[in-house]
């Protein structure tokens, strides 16, 4: 009984001490407020995360443009590809498939939670998903079968191999996975 | 950042959203601005109204704050969207009311100058209503990115975190991921964010693609638990006490959905539910399956009916949503097939002896496709449709098709999960059984009494689980 109490103080005293340091931060950080600007119609504060933090994330704003530009420079080429292909169905489906499968510039790259990397690597994925459902159209369910089974056998893309492993499902039970997801969202 | 319980998150979305990106010129309106204003008193309107407030009033910050607000405002779409797949109608969407989700939880916006790399926005603590803490990220992204930010950032509010990722490419990124999807976390509200705006007004096609495929990629790349889809088969059935039933066929359970206002014919249009007042001086209207909320057009069909005076309306006795489809009255039936101006045609249908009923029947076991007939009195079938979708026309044959019994007391049928579904005007629901080309009505067992229906409509709808 004794050894229990103990251990509950001791849990106690941990969580007090926990969440006192917790609003220490906070209270430094408030402390930082500084008032920049505020316009006829709304009032904001700029404030600081944390200097400490930030000095310690200083980072080449250069290299950073310049990768943000050749990002752009690739979704963009890629997304004008994909309106060019979807249009020339189904006479461009290699190519289609060759946009699903094809690894993209971020393959083999660590992808920091919550960056602007994370935001790139899924706009890229989108196209990839929208070039799968662009070769998803035709009415040959054995064609439709076999193009779904080369994205699962080929796809560099985990999340796309299991995008097409989904929509292959959906095709046995004779539905479209690209018109019922959505709504299945819609319907959470 | 030992202890700080922040989420460093959390830039979503950076599709060009043309549509919403652009809109009012880089201003918001008085009336949008007003609507915000109520909720954030951050936004201040003055004592001289104007008709937009733009850059000058609002500063960079402000504006891009209000012009997201607007998106996620406006998300809730009671505009109808043409359907191709179900053309003769109008599919309204029915969709929870983010607006007031948000503006419950979101108190004020703070701009942090001096983010880590990468963040977005985040929110702190987890618990309760607050601040959204806004990087300089934020204000680089467009407007439907902002506004899944912003809805994404709430959600932390009502306690949920992120966990490591198990899977995909980001597998071992710390706070990367969510479980579950049906835990409806931050991330799941951010693909549902992005689902709502595809389908708000105004979003044209290639921007709802956009966002649909952002969507799926996200739910198949963010959820330790690999989402799966299901479709739940169900009947909607509506009793003559006003009382409106679901009987779902995976576990053979009714359960109550509502009570109407007064006793209705109930009919799956799209994915909403049409309801035809049986007092025929009432109008018909269009609700969203729980019968919680109305739609703004209830449909070409019910627009129609409701046209025609109480005497007229008396004399409709079958109305079918599926395949070809159309409305029943007086040995006539009146359907849209020309899409191209959705104008209805009228059939005179006297040829084909005395129409009963309209009917439908699944061509295929996941009732994608719909064959339309016209039942009559002698029990003969025909087999109706289209012509084309620029005329009125439609094509009639006769079927090899025939019910045996009872054909003089059906009301409506319907095919669902391989069985075909018989309602009779004496309000007993019947089971179709097929003998080559032979359909005798049997009787059928509901979990409930099968007694006092009114209508019966099949309502199919997919689930991830």
């Amino acid at each position: 009984m004794k050894t229990k109490l103990l251990i509950a103080a001791s849990l106690i005293l941990f969580v007090y001490l926990f969440f006192s340091e917790e609003k220490k931060s906070e209270r430094i950080e408030t402390s930082k407020v500084d008032k920049i600007k505020n316009s006829k119609s709304f009032s904001i504060k700029k404030e600081e995360y944390s200097q400490k933090k930030v000095e310690s994330l200083k980072l080449s704003h250069s290299q950073q443009e310049s990768e943000e530009i050749s990002f752009e420079l690739e979704y963009t080429q890629k997304l004008e590809s994909l309106k060019v292909l979807e249009s020339q169905m189904p006479f461009s489906e290699k190519k289609l498939m060759a946009l699903v499968v094809e690894s993209d510039s971020f393959a083999g790259k660590e992808i920091k939670p919550h960056t602007i990397k994370e935001i790139q690597h899924r706009r890229l994925g989108a196209i990839k998903v929208m070039a799968l459902k662009a070769l998803m159209k035709s009415k040959d369910e054995q064609q439709l079968e076999k193009r779904l089974n080369q994205v699962i056998a080929g796809a560099q893309d985990p999340t796309i191999i299991k995008i097409a492993k989904a929509a292959k499902k959906s095709l046995n039970q004779g539905r479209s996975f690209f018109e019922d997801f959505p709504q299945a969202i819609g319907n959470l | 950042m030992k202890n700080i319980s922040v989420l460093l998150l959390l830039a979503i979305f950076v599709l060009p959203l043309n549509s919403m990106a652009q809109s009012s010129e880089d201003c918001v309106s008085y009336a949008d601005l007003a609507e915000i204003a109520q909720d954030f008193d951050q936004f201040v309107l003055g004592s001289e109204i104007q008709p937009f407030y733009c850059l000058e009033e609002l500063g960079r910050e402000g504006l891009a704050i209000a012009k997201s607000l607007v998106v996620l405002k406006n998300i809730t779409p009671n505009e109808p969207e043409l359907n191709d797949e179900d053309a003769f109608t109008y599919k309204a969407i029915s969709e929870k009311n983010w607006w007031a989700y948000f503006t419950k939880r979101a108190e004020r916006f703070a701009v942090i100058s001096n983010c880590p790399e990468g963040v977005a926005a985040y929110v702190q603590p987890f618990y309760g209503n607050g601040t959204i803490n806004l990087c300089q990220l934020f204000f680089e992204l467009n407007v439907s990115s902002q506004a899944s930010v912003m809805m994404h950032e709430v959600r932390h509010f009502d306690g949920h975190s992120h966990v490591t990722c198990s899977q995909g490419m980001e597998k071992g990124n710390g706070g990367a991921c969510d479980d579950d999807i049906r835990s409806q976390g931050s991330y799941a509200i951010s693909v549902q964010t992005l689902v709502g705006m595809a389908r708000a007004e105004n979003v044209n096609v290639g921007d709802k693609s956009l966002l649909e495929a952002e969507a799926i990629y996200m739910a198949f790349n963010k959820f330790n638990q690999v989402p799966s889809l299901r479709l739940n088969k169900s009947i909607i059935l509506s009793h003559q006490s006003g009382e409106v039933f679901k009987w779902s066929m995976e576990n053979d359970l009714v359960e109550s959905v509502g009570i109407l206002k007064t006793p209705s014919m109930v009919v799956k249009s799209g994915g909403s539910l049409t309801i035809y007042p049986l007092d025929a001086h009432e109008e018909a209207y269009r609700q969203d399956v729980s019968l919680q909320t109305d739609m703004e057009n209830p449909g070409l069909y019910a627009k129609y009916y409701n046209n025609e005076t109480p005497e007229e309306r008396g004399k409709y006795s079958s109305i079918s949503y599926f395949g070809a489809g159309g409305l029943l009255k007086d040995n006539s039936l009146i359907n849209l097939c020309d899409t191209q101006s959705l104008e209805l045609g009228t059939t005179d249908l006297t040829q084909y002896g005395q129409t009963k009923a309209l009917m439908s029947l699944s061509v295929d076991l996941a009732d994608q496709v719909r064959e339309s007939y016209l039942l009559n009195d002698e029990g003969e079938l025909y087999l109706y449709d289209c012509a084309s979708n620029n005329s009125k026309e439609v094509t009639i044959e006769k079927s090899e098709y025939r019910v045996v019994n009872d054909a003089d007391k059906v009301a409506g049928s319907f095919g669902l999960n391989g069985e075909q579904y018989f309602l009779l005007n004496s309000g007993v629901l019947r089971l179709g059984q097929f003998q080559d080309k032979e359909i005798s009505l049997q009787s059928l067992e509901l979990p409930v009494l099968n007694e006092g229906w009114v209508s019966a409509t099949p309502f199919s709808t997919p689930e991830v689980f």
